[in-house]
């Protein structure tokens, strides 16, 4: 649920910075067609080079952070241990859901929920009701994601 | 149901499917986390306290009634995952399946030799695999 509001202001962030890129750029065609060639030569480098230099870095295509095992490990472990209804002290990779942490099919429900919303793509429910331990959630997420497959 | 029902899915299957699209509707309903989460625990409570019936025609009715209530609380604009059917992302990225490159001319191969060198051998690897574990295909007569 964190990611999610951070993806959100991420978004909000994205959109007004990519309205200023367009502005200035067509600012620059138009005075381009405007200047003689002359002085348009000597003009639009500096002005192309210092609006350039403004405006780089800002086409952002969303890309993911760069994921590890060990990093998925983290964020499934946090994510659990964020959840009330489970012990943080009898939790392990290995804990079954059902048998060792005493969850219900609904809570389990709730969790692969809460791993949707942490990892950002959607699980179906014929792979989730085989998620019954973290590890199998780290490895289904590791197969989604490509990483040392 | 409008397609063909191709498997039997069982009553705790259904619950928890229902349970689901109803907590990404309220998410949908309400964006703003707190709030959520306040129905979402309401939800759940109703969920709970009709936990623990046994007759399996009453709980079937309170499926069905579960159901037309989330069609009827449907929001328009549903909350989608990029990568889910519906979402912006969806195919957006196609992954050319394999044998695409057992199409490719040898000079473009010529750029990776060792890998299609490798490709080769994997190829006769798996064909081993295969036929070890599922025996060798069956001659089909023409």
């Amino acid at each position: 649920m964190a990611s999610l509001s951070r993806t959100l202001r991420f978004a909000a962030l994205i959109r007004p910075s990519a309205v200023l890129s367009v502005v200035p750029r067509a600012a620059t065609v138009g005075c381009l067609h405007t200047l003689t060639s002359r002085e348009s030569r000597l003009s639009n480098t500096t002005l192309l080079s210092a609006i350039t230099k403004a405006t780089s870095g800002v086409r952002s295509y969303s890309a993911k952070e760069p994921l590890t095992l060990d990093l998925i490990q983290q964020r499934v472990m946090l994510v659990l241990k964020l959840y009330d209804k489970v012990n943080p002290d009898k939790l392990a990779v290995d804990s079954h859901f059902m048998q060792d942490l005493g969850l219900d099919s609904l809570d389990h429900v709730e969790v692969i929920m809460a791993m949707e919303d942490e990892f950002g793509f959607e699980i179906p429910d014929g792979d989730a009701e085989k998620l019954l331990r973290p590890a199998d959630i780290i490895r289904y997420v590791a197969d989604k994601e490509d990483i040392y497959e | 149901m409008s397609f063909l029902q191709t498997e039997v899915i069982c009553h705790s299957r259904k619950v928890c499917s229902l349970y689901k699209r109803a907590l990404r509707n309220l998410e949908s309903w309400y964006d703003r986390r707190p709030m959520y989460r306040y129905r979402a625990v309401l939800l759940r409570a109703r969920f709970d306290e009709n936990k623990d019936v046994k007759d399996l025609r009453v709980a079937q009715q309170l499926l069905d009634d579960g159901e037309k209530e989330l069609f009827s609380l449907i929001q328009y604009q549903p909350k989608k995952f990029p990568l889910s059917p519906g979402g912006v992302a969806y195919e957006r990225e196609v992954r050319a399946p394999d044998w695409v490159l057992d199409y490719w001319h040898p000079w473009e191969k010529a750029f990776y030799p060792d890998y299609f060198a490798k490709r080769e051998q994997r190829k006769k690897e798996y064909v081993e695999w295969w036929e070890k574990t599922y025996g060798k295909p069956a001659e089909q007569g023409h």
